[in-house]
Order: structure tokens, then C-alpha cells, then sequence
């Protein structure tokens, strides 16, 4: 299926377009002369500090959505099999409509109707962002082994109660790290996004790109890395207080 | 006082339990006794509501567990001790005890639960009457064997049913600790409780327990206090000769077409 589809796109004639080898090679060689200066480096961490409010604030909203959601598209607090499948088809269903529309296509409508403000960015990340947390979030919750539930639902626990004790505590791990990965995934996307103009390291991007000053785009990748590369150690060391 | 009338019980043709009627009295130690498969467990698990009967009645003191719709009714009359434990393994000892009261708590008394332990005391108790004094914050998953069965007996405690059934309680522990475990349970059960073990060891089930009921392919083979069980009886129960191959499915609790109170969740009545 993959290998066909390889052979349907049209290429077209030549792949790289002239002088593109020569772009490139100068882009790599800037690494060599990365912009370290002191004002460079003090934008950049400014850059760096909105979109890494921008990703939080995007995936608080997202993990406001998404749990809940989830939870109703798991349906496993319903009590009978028709209200489960109600659950599950609603709760689905909005969450496939939230994640089929991408961050950057929601951002051009919060835009539209925002005007370039940080809710607009915020909304775009979360509204995604949610559907997909939720999504995964709906499958962890149904995931999580019959037996320890079954002995809460002994000692008279209700649904509710068994989703409070038995299958958030088990999925914790796995919901928490889920939701490490997507912050990553939000610092990225929230720095492209503010190449639509809402700042942040993507707009020191294309500010540096505009004046050709690969040295500068370094700087700014740096950080970037360096911040996806942050999130990942929080993550693993939070994820490993939680199991030991 | 528990009564089981002509109870049966199939699993897709399979008769794990041929129909058997027992009565237990309020107080009464009882182990069901038999070979792997015999169908102890099912027995259990049809006594504490998690498996319906295809057949028959059963009659916990003079309530009888079809009728009952609220998870808190059935955790007041009978609670079990499952045969692995199954503790949440991400929960604290303590909330893992204090899952016990869920029967008796709304829903926010249980969030506020997990941030500020309510019926903090109770626990202790429970937990000091178990040996794991000291243990109340330490994560579930981390505690051995031996210590994971005393947190489920503490919750059994805090959860206070006139019927507590173990199933296998000792088949997971070396002897030493498996006699303190039979012990303690002996103990927490006390005059006014009926405590329902199912074993495979004859010697410590005769020291601990008033009355042995043989359970061999599904039927109740002897059922006699524990002086008048001999020897000859207990090779006929475990005699290789004539015993049925049980399928593995026959022990687990859940069959799609006989679901139960607990298969299908419950609505909550006290939110």
C-alpha cells in the first residue's frame, strides 16, 4: 500500500529545484557559525519562553477537553450496553471532529475571527490537541485490566468509583506520558505557529530566514531542540516516581 | 446464614458447578476443598454476587443476591479476598484499604478521598490489626506477596461484611507465612462473621476451619466437620481417576452470556 502510493504522486520533472544543493549546503555550514551573540541569545530565550506558555496554556485547555471527552468516549461509566454505545459514539464522534481539523487550519480561523491574539493561538493548539488526548485517553481508560475492577465493584463501588480508584490510578502512567508526548508535539507545533505572526521561536525563525541568516535559524532550532529534549527527561522522571 | 438451593452453573456447555445445595451458618469456618478445577472458585465467586447461577437460588442472611441491585447492599453482606490480591498497584496501602468504604461513599467523598484520606483511623486500624502499621503510604505494587494479601484483608475489614470468602488465601505464600495469614483470618472473622476459604492444604485447613466440603468435578463430594473427614475420603477426592479435565475459562468471572451484578456495572445510588 505505502510502496503503491510512492508510485501514484507526480514527482514532476526535476526533484530538486536549481541551486537547492547549494541552499542546503549553506544552511548546514551555518551550524558552523551559529549566532551566539548576546542579543540573539536573549531573543531567542524570550522567543523560546512564549512558545513554551503558548504549548502549556494549548495543552491545558486540550487536557480540559480531552478528559472528559475521553471518558464519555471510553463509555465506561455507562451501565448498560445501549448507553455505553451512546456514549461511546458521541464522545468519539466529537473527538474525531476536533482532531480532523489541523492546529494550523484551526489557527487561520481563530485569526479570522480573533484578530492575531494569544487566544487564537491557545484555542488552536487545544482544540485539536484535546480530540487527539482524548482519543487516546478513551483507550487507555477501557484498556485497563478486568481483575483489581472487579474486586472495587465487590467492596460496593460504583462505576464512578471504580473510575476514580482502579482505572485512572492503573492508567496513570501511560495517560501521564501520552500527555508529555504531546506537550513536545505542542512546543513544535505552537513554534510553527507563530509563523502566522503570533511570536515566538517559529516567527524568529522566518524573521532570520527572511535575511537569509542561517546562523540565526541555528539558534533558534537550538532551542527548540533543547526544549523538546527537556520535556522528554521531565517526562521519564516524572513517569518513574509514579511506578517505583 | 447462607443458602444455596440445587445452584448450578454452565459455561458454553461446559457444567462447572452440577446443581449443589450447601447451608452456612452465621459464624461457621468452612473450606471448600478440592483438586484444581473442581470448581471452588466458582463456588466462591457465585456466593459473593460476581457470577450468576444458571440455575438455583442463593440466599445471603435471607436476602436473596438476584434481587440485589446496589453494589452497597451486596459489599455489606459479603466481601472476598480475591486469589491474586488485586490491589490498584499505583494507589497508595492506604486508599487501597479505604476502597473498602466505596459501598458507603458518594462520589466526592471519594475525590476529596484521594487528596484528604477520609475514615483515616479506620484504616490505621484495620491495617494495625494486619501488621502493616507504618505502611499506609506506601505504593501497593511495591509490597511483597504476603504484604499485597494483608492489605486486601485490611480492606475487607474497613469494608465490614457478615460473610468474608478467601479464595486460596495461602496458595501464593510460603508456609510459614500462609499459617499467619490463616490465622489472622480466623481471627478477624471471629464468632460473628462466616468465613469461607477456598485450599488444597487438608492440614492446615483441618487446624484453622470447623467444617471441609469436598468439591470434586463440580459436585459436592463430602461435606462433614473437619474431625470426621478421613483420609480414605480425601484420596477418593483427590484421586486422579475419573476427574474431569476443567476448562481453563471455567474459573473466570466473567461470561458474556450470563452476565451478573458486577459484569454489568450498576447504576451509583448514592450520587
Amino acid at each position: 500500500m505505502f510502496l503503491w502510493s510512492l508510485t501514484r504522486i507526480d514527482w514532476g520533472g526535476n526533484l530538486v529545484q536549481a541551486g537547492g544543493v547549494s541552499a542546503v549546503g549553506e544552511f548546514a555550514f551555518a551550524l558552523l557559525r551559529i549566532d551566539l551573540t548576546p542579543t540573539v541569545v536573549v531573543a531567542s530565550l524570550r522567543a523560546s519562553w512564549i512558545t513554551v506558555t503558548y504549548a502549556f496554556a494549548g495543552l491545558s485547555v486540550a487536557l480540559a477537553i480531552g478528559l472528559p471527552l475521553g471518558v464519555i468516549g471510553s463509555g465506561v461509566l455507562a451501565n448498560n450496553i445501549r448507553s455505553r454505545n451512546i456514549s461511546v459514539v458521541l464522545g468519539r464522534f466529537s473527538l474525531a471532529s476536533m482532531r480532523s481539523v489541523h492546529e494550523l487550519v484551526w489557527a487561520w480561523l481563530f485569526v479570522a475571527s480573533f484578530g492575531l491574539s494569544p487566544i487564537a493561538a491557545v484555542l488552536a493548539l487545544a482544540i485539536p490537541y484535546g480530540g487527539i488526548l482524548g482519543r487516546i485517553f478513551s483507550e487507555l481508560l477501557q484498556d485497563v485490566s478486568g481483575r483489581p475492577l472487579r474486586v472495587l465493584r465487590t467492596s460496593g463501588a460504583s462505576e464512578w468509583h471504580v473510575l476514580l480508584y482502579g482505572r485512572f490510578p492503573m492508567a496513570l502512567p501511560d495517560l501521564l506520558s501520552y500527555t508529555f508526548y504531546r506537550l513536545e508535539c505542542g512546543i513544535r507545533s505552537a513554534a510553527i505557529m507563530s509563523f502566522i505572526g503570533l511570536g515566538g521561536l517559529g516567527h524568529q525563525i522566518q524573521l532570520a530566514l527572511d535575511d537569509l541568516a542561517y546562523e540565526r535559524v541555528w539558534t533558534s532550532l537550538i532551542f527548540l531542540i533543547v526544549l523538546v529534549v527537556v520535556v522528554d527527561a521531565w517526562s521519564t522522571n516524572v513517569r518513574r516516581r509514579l511506578t517505583q | 446464614m447462607i443458602s444455596l438451593e440445587n445452584v448450578a452453573k454452565r459455561y458454553s456447555g461446559f457444567e462447572a458447578i452440577a446443581p449443589v445445595s450447601i447451608r452456612i451458618k452465621k459464624g461457621e469456618r468452612v473450606v471448600f476443598l478440592g483438586p484444581t478445577g473442581s470448581g471452588k472458585t466458582t463456588l466462591l465467586l457465585l456466593i459473593s454476587g460476581q457470577l450468576a447461577p444458571t440455575s438455583g437460588h442463593i440466599e445471603i442472611d435471607g436476602v436473596a443476591l438476584k434481587s440485589i441491585r446496589s453494589g452497597r447492599i451486596l459489599s455489606r453482606l459479603v466481601g472476598m479476598i480475591p486469589q491474586q490480591f488485586d490491589l490498584v498497584r499505583n494507589l497508595s496501602v492506604l486508599h487501597n484499604v479505604l476502597a473498602g468504604r466505596l459501598g458507603e461513599w458518594g462520589f466526592f467523598r471519594s475525590l476529596i478521598s484521594l487528596m484528604f484520606p477520609q475514615e483515616r483511623s479506620l484504616a490505621t486500624d484495620a491495617l494495625n490489626r494486619v501488621g502493616l502499621s507504618g505502611w499506609a503510604n506506601s505504593r501497593s505494587g511495591n509490597l511483597s506477596g504476603g504484604e499485597q494479601q494483608r492489605v486486601a484483608i485490611a480492606r475487607v475489614l474497613v469494608q465490614d461484611p457478615s460473610v468474608i470468602l478467601a479464595d486460596e488465601p495461602i496458595a501464593s505464600l510460603d508456609p510459614a507465612r500462609g499459617e499467619e495469614i490463616l490465622k489472622l483470618l480466623v481471627e478477624i472473622a471471629g464468632t460473628e462473621k462466616t468465613l469461607i476459604a477456598s485450599m488444597h492444604s487438608v492440614r492446615l485447613a483441618s487446624s484453622y476451619f470447623d467444617r471441609l466440603i469436598g468439591v470434586r468435578n463440580g459436585a459436592v463430594h463430602f461435606d462433614l466437620p473437619t474431625g470426621r473427614v478421613t483420609s480414605t475420603m480425601l484420596d477418593e477426592l483427590y484421586s486422579l481417576e475419573g476427574l474431569r479435565d476443567a476448562p481453563q475459562s471455567a474459573e473466570s468471572p466473567s461470561s458474556p452470556n450470563n452476565p451478573s451484578l458486577l459484569d454489568v456495572p450498576m447504576e451509583s445510588y448514592e450520587n
